[in-house]
């Protein structure tokens, strides 16, 4: 009996020890972690009230009307009813969808292609004083650059009427964000979004922070795939679309990502260049929603049109997670 | 400082004691009233005291800066501590952060998108109807502030009758034309008319020069363009709002109410869309992409045009008047001057009727004025924030404001006067305008900022053929009816009272 007893509990010594051991481990690891942890700790509780807390608070206040002060009433679904039925949030969604998709269009090429380019240069020197080149007019600040486009876009006294007038095409000229057919264009050509939060980047689209990411990648392939692939008999567009881009995919995806969140949720660039106008022919979600919390003192309704505008994002972060994937990853290589 | 709330029955009783003793020592002889004048002012008053001051345009003016120091002398014991918001952050957002936190300035200067009866269903603000009708002692004559102002800006300031917020200073807006353009056009006299006024653009295109320039992608509250519908709704609609108000005065805001939830008034009807088809008709004279959104420049587009003298004319506020006068010598040199708005009449409009209609759109709103927070009653800082709105309001403090801030005064009697010759006389153009407002301009301001953003999109809209004048002005009528339900609330809180 004894006998039985005492393997029965060596087994169960037996079996308890790994996890024991795995207890240990973490109680180890916990001990060891306890001084970062601490140091992160106002990080966390920061974020929890800065960021995940009005975050919450909107998605509850979607079901509610609110004016951001007084007592709210629960509504369930009106605001998406009332939604359904806005035509400017129908604007909006339309204008912001097509934004967002020229953005992606132009994430997609001219930045890689400047950095093809540049990665293409045999001189390390001259590919630095290239890159330096693209990322230099980041330091100067948006908002400048934005008002530089309004003057540029002047219909009496914008530099490109005055250049068409002097071209002899003064047919041609027009009143590039105040009419109401070609003001998302005029947007679209001036303040493109970029993956950099808070940025747009305008014509000719060479997107700095894209082309940075776009070269490290570029720059993480071995040389020898290259080599192999020249020596294969490979030219240099079959080595650009068989090897370089299926190998950078990790990067495009990030970039697709970026610029996704980035033109859904950004308005601050049509603030500035053309408030929505004229009318609500450069209105977007964002700018609508500021107006409808801020002006309209309609939080609730805005924190619908935030949730809908998350769901998309998600929805479409998601679907590029999952389909666009790089062919394989090296080390150094981002995302 | 006073250990308990000063209750408004306190305050009162102080005032008329004030009052009593400034018509016995008036009868002594003009010392004694001096010295009662400063007895009353100089009760046993201390603490310190906030005030919020959003600068208007060009920060704290120098003359608040100067009243405060006076004020400081005269009670020694009193600190008065100016607030702005912090760097960065918009005024209304930081005033509506302190007043839900209790935490607001004692008295405190609503940023232009801001009505304080808006704010009434939330109780932030001290009612001030008492403080406007009790005798002021920093006036030799201690008339109260109702008595100062001039009767028409004092029913601007009002809701239902009671006051939650006063100013001493108003503006208005007028066309500011460049004669040298007129000149050049063959338009040798000022249109009168909204037919002259037509022909004089019609001239104007026709000699090549832009007639107007319009800030019509302006959607912001309280601006220029925003605000000129409210013209021609009145005139368009003068039968109608003569029903609605019948008599002398502006339209209220009770009365706009109950006129959109009985249908009396609707943006369907032929005569509101009469008023919007003139605007269409009048925009084929606006500047190029005039619908373009406004962007963060300043001057505007459409200023510009005008400062550099290409267009003719330019639809803005007195504020506008310093920067024609630095900007204009300088690089174009024109010269130029200020028109009102034409008026409408039979001959232009079937709906319009026969004579002189108030072409004013701001008047007294349209300036700095200042309310006082319930969290001043709070901190027992009561007594100290009427002493001081006195000080503010006393005639001779509310023309150094009017002398210091190019705003035109609302005081009985305070002569207008800019920062120079030409600035006085501008000033006095626009005065005549601001003391006859258009019928609707205050009621339509009343219905807040929401309904003007929206009518400013849709005008636009319309205006650019983005959208039908029918559709439109269903969306208009929307607009108002949701406008009219929220200062029905407002208005329910005031008439509890």
């Amino acid at each position: 009996m004894k006998g039985t007893r005492d393997v029965a509990l060596a087994q169960s010594v037996r079996e308890r020890a790994p996890r024991r051991g795995r207890l240990d481990h973490v109680q180890r690891e916990m001990r060891r972690a306890r001084a970062p942890l601490f140091f992160i700790l106002p990080a966390i509780i920061f974020a929890a009230i800065f960021l995940y807390y009005p975050a919450l608070s909107g998605l509850y206040h979607a079901f509610f009307d609110w004016d951001g002060v007084s007592q709210a009433d629960f509504i369930g679904l009106n605001n998406f009813q009332e939604m359904m039925s806005d035509p400017s949030v129908r604007t909006a969604f339309t204008n912001v969808g097509k934004l967002t998709g020229v953005g992606v269009v132009i994430v997609l090429t001219v930045p890689l292609m400047a950095a093809r380019l540049i990665n293409g240069i045999p001189n390390l020197r001259v590919q630095y004083i290239f890159r330096v080149g693209f990322v230099i007019p980041l330091v100067v600040p948006n908002v400048v650059l934005l008002l530089v486009w309004g003057f540029f876009y002047d219909p009496t006294d914008g530099m490109l009427n005055r250049l068409l007038t002097d071209m002899h095409q003064s047919g041609l000229t027009q009143a590039w964000l105040g009419d109401p057919a070609i003001a998302l264009y005029g947007v679209m050509v001036s303040s493109s979004p970029s993956p950099l939060p808070g940025f747009s980047v305008g014509f000719p689209w060479v997107d700095a922070f894209a082309l940075l990411i776009y070269t490290a990648g570029l720059q993480s392939i071995p040389g020898e795939i290259l080599e192999a692939a020249a020596m294969d008999g490979a030219g240099a567009r079959q080595r650009f679309l068989r090897i370089e881009l299926p190998l950078i995919l990790g990067q495009v995806r990030l970039l697709v990502v970026l610029v996704i969140i980035n033109g859904l949720q950004n308005f601050t660039q049509i603030l500035i260049l053309t408030q929505g106008g004229p009318g609500e022919a450069t209105t977007v979600p964002g700018l609508y929603l500021y107006q409808q919390a801020f002006i309209s003192q309609r939080m609730g309704y805005a924190s619908s049109i935030a949730l809908v505008l998350f769901a998309i994002i998600v929805v479409l972060t998601a679907i590029n997670v999952k389909f666009i994937r790089p062919a394989t990853e090296f080390e150094g290589a981002a995302a | 400082m006073a250990t308990r709330p000063l209750t408004r029955r306190d305050f009162l009783s102080n005032g008329s004691r004030a009052a009593g003793a400034a018509v016995l020592v008036a009868w002594l002889g003009p010392d004694a009233a001096m010295a009662a004048q400063e007895h009353a002012s100089t009760r046993a008053l201390s603490g310190t005291l906030s005030v919020f001051d959003f600068g208007g345009f060009t920060g704290v003016p120098a003359v608040m800066k100067d009243i405060v120091k006076a004020y400081e002398t005269l009670h020694p014991n009193v600190k008065i501590q100016i607030v702005s918001s912090p760097s960065g952050m918009d005024n209304t957002t930081y005033t509506i952060t302190q007043f839900t936190a209790g935490t607001a300035p004692d008295i405190v200067s609503p940023a232009v998108a801001q009505q304080p009866w808006a704010d009434l269903t939330h109780d932030w603000w001290y009612e001030l109807t008492d403080w406007v009708h009790a005798p002021n002692p920093y006036d030799a004559q201690h008339r109260s502030y109702s008595a100062l102002l001039q009767p028409q800006y004092l029913e601007q300031l009002q809701l239902d009758k009671r006051f939650w917020s006063i100013a001493v200073t108003g503006q208005d807006a007028m066309f500011f034309y460049n004669k040298d353009l007129f000149a050049k056009a063959g338009v040798s006299a000022l249109p009168r008319t909204w037919a002259d006024f037509i022909a004089a653009q019609q001239k104007l295109q026709k000699a090549g020069i832009i007639p107007i320039a319009m800030d019509a992608g302006d959607i912001t509250f309280g601006n220029p363009y925003p605000s000129i519908p409210a013209i021609f709704e009145s005139m368009t609609m003068s039968k109608t709002l003569a029903k609605m108000h019948p008599g002398p005065g502006l339209v209220t805001l009770d009365e706009l109410v109950s006129g959109i939830d009985g249908g009396t008034f609707s943006a369907n009807s032929p005569e509101y869309q009469e008023s919007w088809r003139l605007i269409k008709s009048w925009s084929s004279y606006f500047q190029r992409g005039f619908g373009a959104g406004l962007g963060a420049a300043f001057p505007t587009p459409a200023g510009h045009l005008f400062l550099e003298g290409k267009a003719a004319m330019y639809w803005a506020g007195s504020y506008w008047v310093p920067i024609m006068e630095s900007s204009v010598p300088a690089a174009h040199g024109f010269a130029w001057d200020v028109f009102p708005f034409p008026q409408i009449t039979p001959s232009s409009s079937s709906f319009a009727t026969p004579g002189h209609k108030g072409v004013g759109v701001w008047g007294a709103w349209g300036a700095v004025p200042w309310g006082v927070s319930k969290a001043a009653e709070q901190r027992g800082h009561l007594d100290l924030v009427q002493d001081f709105l006195f000080f503010l309001t006393s005639p001779n403090k509310m023309a150094a404001f009017a002398r210091d801030s190019v705003y035109i005064p609302l005081g009985k009697g305070i002569p207008i006067k800019g920062n120079d010759a030409v600035q006085t006389t501008k000033l006095g153009q626009f005065s005549k305008v601001m003391s006859q407002p258009c019928s609707l301009s205050t009621a339509e301001t009343a219905l807040g900022a929401a309904f003007q953003v929206q009518r400013s999109k849709l005008m636009t809209q319309y205006l650019t053929n983005q959208t039908s004048l029918s559709s439109a002005t269903d969306q208009v009528q929307r607009a108002l009816t949701m406008a009219a339900k929220q200062a029905r609330r407002w208005l329910a809180v005031a008439q509890k009272r």
